[in-house]
Order: structure tokens, then C-alpha cells, then sequence
């Protein structure tokens, strides 16, 4: 049986860390809507958080929380799994700004759910209907080393694509990128595809789209935050 | 199938049984239950029987003040044995107490100002053996503390008993 809550559709996210600078970036898709304003989660230099499959808006901060309170992520999830009585329908994960990773997919979570985590990063999702999906995405950010965070992450999304049918379009998705120092950060949000499903739309297309045109105004806004006057 | 987990279940200090709601009103409680925990886990096993000795409770009542699980409060005369007793680090202490006093605003002064002198109080010097085991060390200092606090307010209360003109005669 169905649980009623259930809205059906998929959740993908990938979260990662670049030790060297401290960046920390989250790029998320999915079925429902306005899917930025209920999982990802970011504190610059600290940590980055996704809370997704049957969420709590509260799990996010506060694990951001305890982490800026000190706790390690393993501390962190391991408070949470003692005092949330709902963990097996959540799906948590935790990039710490040092790349300590911690993960949790709870057996309560919709069709195949799952993660695959790496140095540094984890793919995770539910409502999938295979593995394939995270391994493809896994496969994507590694061959993807080198590239700026968020091209990384968006390709990587972006490689799930072909693993997914009819029955779980993308309808939101967002990408969240942030380096203690700098004065412009990446905070890109589609909330609803601007087309259809059954007219081809796709959040991912429309995110990659939006970043496209956002990248080259971020030298922009850098120069004329720092220096506004025309010289 | 049915998709519905059954909830744990939580005891409450009185011994019945609730559901167990982790985001609720007292969340600011737990929270500060939530580092204190992770914090004495760190330490290793033996912190809370030996918070429990220097406090002069039960393991069962220290249990209950630390842990998330339950609604009770820690006292704020504990909070300072507590600190002293784990062996919070600095930062740790730093952000459990800024935690505990986040939760209760009114007992910050007690927090805060625990261990200062000022009018009404006198403050006395004691040479302790320093001992090799600073787990050791610090509940000597601890149950210390504990037995000069316990006289003192045994003595303050005969003092208000008899209307502060109790005589010497007990006295060596």
C-alpha cells in the first residue's frame, strides 16, 4: 500500500566539499516542486546538508547546528538517528568543509533508494528505480575532477538523466555553490520546469540553461561589489 | 504491507511512556543534551558515574539530566560539577554552556556568575595533592566543592533557623 504522504517521483541530489579552498556545493532535482526551498542546506566554510525523502525542515538547520556547535558528522547523524523517531523515511547526508562525509538512506524511503559516497562527495536519491542511476552520477563527478565545483555537480545531475523515464520527470532543482571569501557564490533555483513534462520540460534542462547565463555576470557582480564606480 | 513504521517510544522521567518527538517545544533543551552527549561520549565510559559521585546522585537521575531522551532540565547548580567533571575542552564548554543558557535565559547570572565572589560571600584558599590521574584530580576538586557547598548551605540555613544569633559553642 501506498503511504498517502508518498507524491511519488524521484529525488536526486549530489553534495561535495574541495578541501583545498573549502568550497562546498549541493545540486539537487526532482519530481515535486520547489525542491530548493525543502532540502539543501549550507553553512560557508562549515558544512553543506541534504534532507530529503519524507523531510523535516527541521533536520537541516539543526544539524548545521550541532556540526557549528562542534560536533563531528558522525556525531551529528548519530544524534539524529538516536532522537528522531522518523529516521527510516528520511534521507540525510552531511559534507563536512574538511570532506568528512556522512550519510543515511532509511529502509522506509520510496522504490530503490540508496547512496554512493566518495572522498569528499555523495550521490544519493530514492524513488529511483535502480542503482544504475547513483552509479552513473558516481561515475560522472569522478570523471568530472578538475572542473569547477559547479559544473561538477550540475554534470553529474545532468547524468542521471539518461537513467530515468516518463514516470519521474524532474519538475524543480536547484544549485548552491559557496567559498568562505568570495563575494559572489552560486544560488541558482528552478522551482517549476518552465515546460510541461509531456511538452519535454526538464528542471535540469532549465537549471542548466539559467547557469549558463548566470556564470559570466558572476565576474560582473564580483568587480562592481568590490568597485562600483566606473573608472 | 503497511509503509507505517511504529514510533519508539521514550520514558519519561516519571516512568510512563510517551512518544518520543525530537522537534518540539523542548528541542532547546535537547539540544544542549545533544552536545553535552556527544561530548561525554568522547570522554569514554565513566563520565556519568562519575558525575553521578561528585553530585551525590543516582546514576539513574544523572542519566536522565544528560540525556536527549528525556524532558528533564539540568539543574544549574549541576552545570558547573558537570563541565568540571567531563573534562569538556574549552570550545566545548564554551558552546554548552552558551546552549544552556540559550535554553534558560533566566538562569544565565547562576551560570555565569558561579564561583565569583561578591558581597555576602568570602572566599577560601585550599592546597590540594596533585594528583597523576587528571580524571582523578578533577573529582577530588569536585566532591570538594560538593562538601563545602553542602555545609555552607547546612550552616545558612541553622543561621536562618535561628535568627543569626546562634553561638560558638559547637565551635572547636
Amino acid at each position: 500500500m501506498n503511504n498517502p504522504l508518498d507524491l511519488g517521483g524521484v529525488m536526486l541530489s549530489v553534495l561535495a566539499c574541495d578541501p583545498r579552498d573549502q568550497t562546498l556545493g549541493i545540486a539537487l532535482a526532482s519530481s515535486a516542486i520547489a525542491v530548493a526551498a525543502r532540502c539543501p542546506y549550507l553553512v560557508v566554510g562549515k558544512a553543506v546538508v541534504a534532507s530529503q525523502g519524507f523531510s523535516n525542515l527541521k533536520v537541516g538547520p539543526l544539524a548545521l547546528d550541532l556540526i557549528q556547535c562542534g560536533l563531528t558528522v558522525q556525531e551529528t547523524m548519530q544524534a539524529l538517528r538516536q532522537h528522531d523517531r522518523w529516521m527510516d523515511y528520511r534521507q540525510i547526508a552531511i559534507v563536512a568543509a574538511s570532506g568528512e562525509v556522512e550519510v543515511h538512506t532509511g529502509p522506509m524511503n520510496v522504490n530503490w533508494a540508496g547512496h554512493v559516497s566518495g572522498s569528499g562527495f555523495v550521490c544519493l536519491g530514492n524513488g529511483l528505480p535502480d542503482q544504475d542511476v547513483l552509479a552513473a552520477m558516481q561515475r560522472r563527478f569522478i570523471d568530472a575532477h578538475g572542473q569547477p565545483m559547479a559544473e561538477r555537480l550540475l554534470a553529474t545531475l545532468e547524468a542521471a538523466r539518461g537513467h530515468l523515464g516518463p514516470e519521474s520527470p524532474l519538475l524543480s532543482s536547484s544549485l548552491l555553490v559557496r567559498t568562505p571569501g568570495e563575494t559572489v557564490h552560486i544560488d541558482l533555483r528552478v522551482d517549476l520546469a518552465r515546460d510541461p513534462p509531456e511538452a519535454g520540460g526538464c528542471a535540469l534542462t532549465d537549471l542548466r540553461r539559467l547557469f549558463e547565463r548566470y556564470l559570466p555576470l558572476t565576474d560582473i557582480y564580483k568587480k562592481r561589489s568590490m568597485s562600483p564606480h566606473p573608472t | 504491507m503497511s509503509r507505517i513504521a511504529s514510533p519508539s517510544a521514550v520514558a519519561t522521567p516519571s516512568g510512563s511512556v510517551r512518544e518520543f518527538e525530537l522537534y518540539d517545544e523542548l528541542m532547546p533543551v535537547r539540544r544542549y543534551k545533544m552536545l553535552l552527549q556527544a561530548f561525554l561520549k568522547r570522554r569514554g565510559s565513566g563520565s556519568r558515574q562519575a558525575i553521578a559521585e561528585a553530585l551525590g546522585n543516582t546514576r539513574s537521575f544523572i542519566t536522565q539530566i544528560t540525556s536527549p531522551a528525556y524532558d528533564l532540565a539540568i539543574p544549574a547548580h549541576h552545570v558547573r560539577t558537570i563541565v568540571k567533571i567531563a573534562g569538556l575542552q574549552p570550545n566545548e564548554e564554551r558552546m554548552f554552556l552558551d546552549a544552556y543558557i540559550a535554553a534558560h535565559p533566566e538562569r544565565a547570572s547562576e551560570i555565569l556568575g558561579r564561583g565569583q565572589s561578591g558581597p555576602g560571600s568570602t572566599t577560601m584558599s585550599l592546597t590540594l595533592p596533585q594528583l597523576s590521574n587528571p580524571a582523578a584530580q578533577r573529582r577530588l576538586e569536585a566532591l570538594i566543592e560538593r562538601f563545602a557547598r553542602d555545609v555552607a548551605a547546612t550552616m545558612i540555613a541553622n543561621e536562618a533557623d535561628t535568627g543569626g544569633h546562634d553561638d560558638q559553642r559547637d565551635l572547636p
